[in-house]
């Protein structure tokens, strides 16, 4: 991984702009006044994960994920009789000579791990809670998620396919594989612009459509959506998933007083409401009711739920990912 | 009003309601005038509105819970408001209720409710506390419901009660079956209620002057006249009009007068000749402000129709002669060679008579000694002290009209002797009626002849012989006539169609009509009381109004 990270500190390639400048190399950061999206401790933090999956599924190139099958590793498994037709490549002549018996050894064969994120850009995802310009909003910490996730999976040399989706699926980068791709990776990020509205089943129904290889699903939204829970549902067993929330500390915890219109931000529509005391006190039950459904759906399935929250420090959100298994060290 | 008696439940009825709608003005208006909800972007609503739902539900729940609570709190407190009538009226099970109908009972002042409505209002709080079944009746007769299973048949039973004022008030079917009998009255007539009986009294003083006498004198075709005699039976002074009129209306007398309480005024009204032999009216009228009763404010009499009389008169006689010019009905006529198929009603002669006792009616004035004759009455030896008039020139008082209307004149009974002597006598037995009236004087010593009273007499005289007779006016004080109702004057109602007066009935009115304020029959038991309007069950309703206009207003969706 350091080898890797030399090798990318010495490329020519312009860095996207957050990156730049948290090298020192660039100007000021963004021009949305908030620091980079990438910035090298960031980047810095990824080098120390690995990201893996509880069932690794072969490809059709070899990765660094150690798999099940016996093939053409280099790791020794086990030895097993010869049988007619097994090439004499593999066999155990020194165990022969012991043992005068003919063993094949086997090798742990590794494979490569595809790995899907899927990005939510609906509006409410880009929604200002503070409205200060300040704040990181939702987006900004699902792209740094997923550019991590991205970043630790292309570094595993990993299939990785990035695709976003609001209403249905939108931009998608297919068949990322080698650490050369994150450039790639950041510049799509960096362009992406929350627009639309959010509707999971026909987003993820849109995505199931077009053929690909199961392995690990990453999503990553607010989940604001009726049909958010029915449409991971549509997921089998042969996904590994994992659901990210994203959510705003004003999500959370709402600040309202007195009788407000609320707006939303992507269909328009209006709620009006007497913003007492119990009134908080049952959206916060309500909150917490959904997450506690979301967390039974994956429990069941045996996915991982992880909530992440704007107002809290971006590596531990990693760490926190990364505990749930699907990164060993 | 003091500090000590500034509370709520010590202001009045009106400012209390007034205060409490005032509250309910400025809390609606301020609810109306609240500020407006602010607007507040959010990244989705999805979750606010399963919350609104969710406390929608349970504003509901407890929306109704409260307006459950405050149903329960208005039946409770309608409940209590009629506590009182339910302590004043005992249990009252298959009860008789007895509704005073009479005369009395339309006593009204002040265009407020007459003794008849205080007096449905109580048996209608008296029914809602009675289990049936229940008997609705009047004192005249006029309703008797028999056995009612129902409050609500009995309550549109008493819908059909009516004053009837001719009728004596009387509680019917006194017989007592074991059912608590119930009396609703104003106490003037005297019901002759059973013992036992509950008597509530709907009684209240009330100003009132009206007639308690009028009659009309009717001596042939001379100049009636009427007694009138009018009664303040309220409990002030009062300023009354007294008029009387004919049926053409026209107006004999009008007087104002300034009567006492109770204070009793009579006098008599020479009233003009009458015009016609025919039947005719008279009405008496009074007015008096802030009177109660109009009932006996206004009295009829209808004078009987005057028959002809021909009188066949013997000799020259120049008082009978003016006493026939003088009088329309009269005719006279001279004996003459076709006298005997002439028709005469009576025999008329003057200084002379018939040599044998004549069969038919038959006037004798100043007759000469006859041997069928009582010497002894022509000579008019007694002379009766008093000689006054009761009313001039219409009848005197000392006359034995008890003897003379009913024709049991016996023989050579006294009628009239005045103080010059005139003597005026009938001949009879006690089985016939009077055939012969002597008329005697002395032409000498007397001008009775010449006086206005002579026509008296004679009419007096022709009355005896006829056999129809005017009735003498009624005055107090002459025994035999208070008790016999056939001889009171008729006092009519009359009906006016299309501005024309038409006699509809005719129904004799007894002086206690005027008597309102004299009570006969004592109350027993106070009257139930009125369920009022507390301001609690008022600031109940109000609050019960605003909920569902608080309800009303969500459903339309003003509010949220």
């Amino acid at each position: 991984m350091r080898e890797l990270w030399k090798r990318w500190s010495s490329l020519p390639w312009s860095l996207p702009t957050p990156w730049r400048h948290s090298h020192g190399t660039g100007p000021t950061p963004s021009e949305g006044g908030r620091e980079g999206l990438f910035d090298r401790h960031f980047l810095a933090q990824l080098d120390h994960y690995r990201l893996v999956s509880r069932r690794l599924t072969p490809g059709a190139l070899r990765g660094e994920h150690r798999s099940k099958r016996r093939g053409s590793g280099i790791e020794f498994a086990d030895y097993r009789p010869y049988v007619d037709g097994d090439s004499l490549r593999f066999v155990d002549w020194p165990a022969y000579l012991r043992f005068d018996k003919l063993l094949i050894r086997m090798f742990q064969e590794e494979t490569e791990l595809p790995i899907a994120v899927l990005l939510d850009t609906s509006a409410s995802m880009g929604f200002d809670a503070a409205g200060d310009g300040n704040a990181q909003t939702k987006f900004d910490l699902a792209r740094r998620l997923a550019a991590a996730l991205v970043y630790v999976g292309l570094s595993n040399l990993d299939r990785v396919n990035l695709v976003t989706y609001s209403t249905t699926t939108g931009s998608e980068l297919r068949g990322l594989r080698g650490p050369n791709e994150i450039h790639r990776v950041f510049r799509h990020l960096e362009g992406l612009t929350p627009a639309g509205e959010t509707a999971h089943d026909r987003a993820l129904i849109s995505f199931l459509e077009s053929p690909r290889k199961r392995g690990l699903l990453i999503i990553i939204s607010d989940f604001f959506d009726a049909t958010a829970q029915s449409a991971l549902q549509r997921f089998g067993a042969g996904f590994d998933l994992m659901a990210i929330r994203i959510a705003s500390a004003l999500e959370e915890e709402p600040r309202l007083a007195g009788r407000a219109l609320l707006v939303d931000v992507e269909t328009g529509g209006e709620a009006l409401i007497n913003a007492s005391h119990d009134t908080l006190l049952d959206y916060r039950d309500l909150l917490s009711e959904q997450h506690q459904q979301f967390e039974s759906l994956c429990r069941k399935r045996h996915w991982s739920y992880i909530r992440a929250r704007t107002d809290q420090p971006l590596s531990d959100q990693l760490r926190q990912i990364f505990k749930t298994g699907y990164l060993l060290r | 009003m003091s500090p000590a008696t500034l509370s709520f439940s010590t202001l009045p009825y009106a400012l209390a309601v007034a205060v409490l709608l005032s509250t309910a003005a400025a809390v609606i208006l301020l609810y109306l005038l609240r500020p407006p909800a602010r607007r507040q972007p959010v990244s989705s609503i999805l979750l606010w509105e399963e919350v609104a739902r969710r406390r929608r539900r349970k504003r509901d729940l407890l929306r109704w819970l409260l307006s459950l609570l405050v149903s329960a709190a208005i039946a409770l407190l309608i409940g209590m408001a009629f506590t009182g009538a339910q302590r004043a009226a005992p249990e009252l099970t298959r009860p008789r209720l007895v509704i005073d109908t009479s005369a009395t009972m339309g006593a009204r002042s002040g265009g407020r409710q007459t003794r008849l409505d205080r007096a449905l209002s109580t048996a209608r709080r008296l029914i809602r506390n009675a289990a049936p079944p229940i008997t609705i009746s009047d004192t005249t007769g006029g309703v008797n419901s028999g056995e009612l299973r129902s409050r609500r048949a009995a309550l549109e039973k008493l819908d059909e009660l009516e004053l009837h004022a001719a009728r004596p008030p009387r509680i019917p079917g006194s017989s007592s079956d074991g059912r608590p009998l119930w009396v609703v009255t104003d106490g003037v007539a005297d019901l002759g209620a059973p013992d036992g009986a509950a008597i509530v009294s709907v009684f209240e003083p009330e100003p009132n002057v009206g007639l308690t006498r009028f009659a009309v004198t009717q001596r042939r075709a001379r100049q009636p006249a009427a007694l009138l005699e009018v009664t303040n039976a309220g409990p002030r002074e009062a300023a009354v009009e007294v008029a009387i009129s004919d049926q053409e209306g026209r107006v004999f007398a009008r007087q104002t007068l300034s009567l006492e309480a109770g204070e009793l005024w009579s006098a008599t009204v020479r009233l003009e000749p009458l015009p016609t032999l025919e039947a005719q009216w008279f009405r008496a009228t009074v007015t008096s402000p802030d009177d109660a009763l109009d009932l006996d404010d206004q009295a009829w009499v209808v004078t009987q129709a005057l028959l002809p009389r021909r009188l066949q008169v013997h000799g020259v006689c120049e008082p009978i002669d003016r006493v026939v010019a003088a009088d329309p009905t009269l005719t006279a006529l001279r004996p003459g060679p076709d006298l005997e198929v002439k028709r005469y009603e009576v025999d008329v002669w003057y200084h002379d008579a018939p040599v044998e006792r004549p069969g038919g009616p038959t006037l004798l004035v100043n007759p000469p000694d006859r041997p069928w004759l009582p010497v002894e009455q022509a000579a008019a030896p007694a002379i009766f002290a008093e000689t006054s008039w009761a009313l001039p020139g219409v009848a005197p008082r000392h006359v034995a009209f008890e003897a003379l209307r009913r024709y049991s004149v016996p023989q050579a009974e006294t009628l009239w002797t005045g103080e010059d002597a005139p003597l005026l006598f009938v001949l009879g037995s006690e089985a016939e009626p009077p055939r012969i009236a002597v008329l005697s004087f002395d032409p000498e010593a007397s001008s009775v002849h010449l006086d206005a009273q002579f026509p008296a007499l004679v009419e007096l005289a022709l009355d005896a012989l006829s056999l129809t007779v005017a009735k003498p006016p009624r005055e107090a004080g002459w025994s035999g006539y208070a008790d016999d109702e056939a001889d009171r004057p008729q006092l009519v109602k009359l009906s006016h169609s299309k501005g024309r007066a038409e006699i509809s009935a005719i129904e004799p009115l007894g002086a206690e009509v005027t008597d309102i304020n004299r009570r006969r029959t004592e109350a027993t038991t106070a009257s139930p009381a009125a369920a009022a309007w507390s301001p609690e069950v008022v600031l109940v309703l109000l609050a019960l109004a605003l909920l569902a206009v608080e309800f009303a207003l969500r459903q339309r969706g003003y509010l949220e």
